[in-house]
């Protein structure tokens, strides 16, 4: 499950959280852990995508913050490859996906 | 059972599974806190007392599993591998069960002592997954404890089968098979590794993966011992292995097994293929044994957020609702909510007439009743005249935001960016500039490719930002009433659209971009927004832009009242701004602007919101008091003039804080004046093209 998911987050086309399980073919709980553990060894990282201003993104405003707020107040959630995934996918050979 | 005095037992679980309440229940106040030896993580440890038997209990940190990435998935390993507990209790949330059980599983590799507190099952059958804990038991071959931990349930059992486990010698725990082909080089590096008195220190096969995974805390380990001198040194506290560890060490300071992961390295086996081949091999045994004690109940009928992300999310309807979004958001606030403007601007004109009569008798100078009327008035009452559309759009934007479909449209717009040959993430800088350009290119550094990065940046000015949506749709309720309002703002927001994508394509041929990749994203569920999610948000994004623009304007307005009045008594067009519209009058002339579209369109890059200040001032509103600044500008100019303003005006150079933020955040001066002439170009051809097009088509 580790490697089809890594294998999808280098396709082109991003995916919903119920939409990545669907293809992998594992429930929506398990594919959350398995993100989650691929965070946690570095392959992946999650990002608070939207809120200029927040950590996920920038730790602050090169402008004084004054025009952040106008920014959407709050952020998504999104994983995407690391340099690490990155460099264990070209090294690898591609996992077929269950549904694919 | 043997008589037991003295017993440790170690309570880990993944973080947030109730740890800290279980903790806290069997020690009381027997309790010591402290830190781990030269870590900042927090040490808990407290005392039990059965019968005969005083237990030590220790909490240790909450983590994820056994590999040495964190301090609190070291300090939990150490801890079993050294201190040895008497039996470990394994808390899992049962509502979680995957993720907590890949820690049980690593637990076991290290020892099979342990016992599982099946916690949270109240949580896990509400949402339909009932848990067979016998069948669980049977699987792992370990005692399961059913508890529910905040109410205090099942502890006592719990710790029981702790202290049973503990006088006990278990039978080997379940062991994870890995595929053939990684078994056979876990079998080989047991072979190497056995014969070892370092392996004597640790379970072989555990070891033997942490060798293939070339475990950093190993290797640390291991250098350690090598690299002292003498026996008593080399000789690690814990342990009583003598002087043939000694005698080991010193043969040789490479840890045992290199010479076969070399060998491994050399047909393609990495470390991170062994490391991604055991987690990958533990979730799916885990997803297998799962299949055999626990039942689904599946729910009645889809929830709300399915049936709607079957719409909203598909690839032939979500783009036509994504559309029709927009333009009812676009519609209400920038054209249904005119008449509220224009009832502004009347107000500040009423207001301007009532104040001046004031200073004449207070005997102000007549200079001074001037600006205040024609200059302050006149300017910040235009601004003032775009709040309410401002803050409607802030009221949708929160709207769309808490109902959980601004996710499903940024999830949709990156589809739209990999069209665009962009990245998925661009989505996002280019949403927030809708609101602001500057936070909307400072939304770039989630873009870890620096080309990526630059194309967004040097994209995010063809985005209009609040403040010129602001002075185009006061500009579009003058010249297009009514339903062709929507449709003006529509072509215009479609311009917009269009000279991105093309601008996209074409930079993406300039600036060459290395590779593609996407991203996975957590939908929030569908619910109806709260009162206060939306309106205070609008509020403080409005706040936010008054209290930015107002400096601004206040000044842009006292500036440009000085430009047009100076010299006194001469006519408008001779003064300073007439001048300084006279010099430019060769760019707008091919495009129909007069020198006070040019003047405005100059003092609008110290900030896009001045510019209807600007024009409030020049078209001399409040001189003509019974005139609002829409009566005032249809009558000199064409619809057509207007319509090329307003494309001009959107596409041009960005304001002055959008080029600093384009400076420091790319860090190229180069860049950022090719973006600012990419975009003075790319508009004056857009305008020129509407406007003799418009021309030659006969509309005037």
């Amino acid at each position: 499950m580790l490697s089809e998911i890594l294998t999808l987050l280098s396709k082109e086309q991003s995916l919903t959280l119920a939409h990545l399980a669907e293809v992998v073919g594992y429930p929506v709980p398990q594919v959350e852990g398995g993100l989650l553990q691929l965070q946690l060894m570095g392959y992946i990282h999650r990002e608070e995508l939207g809120q200029s201003c927040s950590t996920g993104s920038s730790s602050s405003c090169s402008s004084g913050c004054s025009a952040c707020s106008l920014g959407p107040s709050s952020a998504m959630t999104a994983w995407s490859l690391t340099d690490k995934g990155k460099i264990y996918l070209t090294r690898t050979p591609v996992a077929p996906t269950k549904k694919a | 059972m043997q008589l037991m005095k003295d017993l440790k037992i170690a309570l880990v679980g993944n973080p947030n599974v109730g740890k800290s309440t279980v903790f806290n229940a069997l020690t009381g106040s027997n309790q010591q806190v402290g830190n781990w030896a030269g870590k900042t993580v927090e040490r808990k440890v407290g005392t039990v007392k059965r019968s005969d038997v005083n237990i030590e209990l220790i909490d240790l940190p909450g983590t994820y599993s056994l590999t040495a990435y964190s301090q609190e998935e070291i300090i939990t390993r150490e801890y079993i591998l050294r201190e040895n507990p008497a039996a470990i209790m394994a808390l899992v949330d049962a509502s979680n069960l995957e993720r907590n059980l890949y820690l049980v599983l690593q637990i076991l590799e290290l020892t099979p002592k342990v016992v599982i507190g099946l916690n949270m099952l109240d949580l896990a059958r509400s949402s339909g997954r009932n848990i067979d804990a016998g069948k669980l038991a049977q699987w792992l071959k370990v005692p399961v404890v059913e508890i529910i931990a905040a109410k205090g349930d099942g502890l006592s059992d719990f710790l029981d089968a702790a202290l049973v486990m503990a006088g006990t010698s278990p039978q080997a725990a379940i062991s994870v098979n890995y595929p053939p082909a990684v078994e056979e080089k876990i079998v080989a590096m047991e072979d190497v590794l056995r014969p070892t008195v370092w392996a004597q220190r640790y379970p072989l096969r555990w070891l033997a993966l942490k060798r293939l995974e070339r475990d950093a805390e190993l290797g640390k380990e291991w250098n350690s011992i090598a690299n002292t001198n003498s026996v008593a040194d080399a000789t690690p506290a814990c342990c009583d292995v003598g002087d043939a560890v000694t005698y080991e060490l010193r043969s040789s300071t490479e840890l045992p097994g290199e010479d076969l992961l070399q060998t491994f390295a050399a047909s393609g086996w990495d470390h991170e293929q062994f490391e991604m081949a055991f987690a990958d091999a533990k979730y799916s045994f885990i997803s297998e044994i799962i299949a055999e004690f626990v039942t689904e109940t599946p729910l009645a009928k889809p929830s709300l957020t399915d049936t709607l992300d079957r719409l909203a999310l598909s690839p032939v309807w979500g783009y036509p609702i994504l559309i029709a979004v927009l333009a009812l958001v676009f519609w209400v606030s920038f054209i249904a909510s005119a008449p509220l403007g224009d009832l502004i601007s009347q107000g500040m004109t009423w207001l301007a007439n009532m104040l001046v009569p004031i200073l004449r008798l207070a005997h102000a100078p007549v200079l001074l009743q001037e600006l205040v009327k024609n200059g302050i008035f006149a300017g910040v009452g235009a601004v003032l005249s775009f709040v309410p559309q401002m803050a409607l759009f802030f009221v949708f934007f929160s709207l769309l935001q808490d109902s959980g479909y601004l996710a499903r449209a940024a999830f949709l717009g990156d589809r739209f960016m990999q069209l665009m040959g962009l990245h998925g993430k661009s989505f996002f800088s280019l949403a927030t500039s809708y609101g602001c350009n500057v936070p909307g290119i400072m939304a770039t550094r989630t873009l870890e490719d620096p080309k990526d990065r630059l194309i967004t940046m040097l994209l995010n000015p063809l985005i209009p930002c609040v403040p010129r949506l602001g002075v185009m749709s006061a500009v579009v309720a003058a010249f297009f009433p009514g339903s062709r309002g929507a449709v003006a703002m529509l072509s215009l927001l479609g311009i917009s659209g269009i000279t991105l994508v093309l601008s996209a394509l074409f930079l993406r041929k300039s600036v060459i971009k290395t590779e593609k990749s996407s991203f996975v994203m957590e939908l929030p569920l569908y619910h109806i927004p709260t009162l206060r999610n939306t309106l205070l948000p609008a509020w403080q994004k409005t706040y936010a832009f008054l209290r930015r623009a107002w400096t601004y304007i206040f000044a842009a307005s006292v500036i440009i009242w000085s430009l047009s009045t100076f010299p006194l008594g001469v006519p408008l067009n001779q003064s300073f701004a007439g001048k300084l519209g006279g010099l430019l009058a060769f760019i707008g002339h091919p495009l129909g602007f007069d020198w006070r579209i040019m003047v405005a369109i100059i003092f609008g890059f110290a900030a896009k919101e001045t510019t209807l200040s600007t024009l409030g001032i020049l078209y001399g509103v409040t001189a003509n008091a019974s005139h609002t600044i829409a009566q005032v500008m249809t009558a000199s100019m064409s619809s057509l003039n207007a319509f090329t303003f307003l494309v001009f005006y959107m596409l041009y150079i960005p304001c002055i804080a959008t080029v600093v933020t384009t400076y420091k955040e790319s860090g190229s001066l180069g860049w950022t004046l090719f973006g600012v002439g990419y975009n003075l170009i790319v508009s004056f051809i857009i305008a020129w093209l509407i406007f003799h097009g418009g021309l030659m088509l006969g509309w005037h």
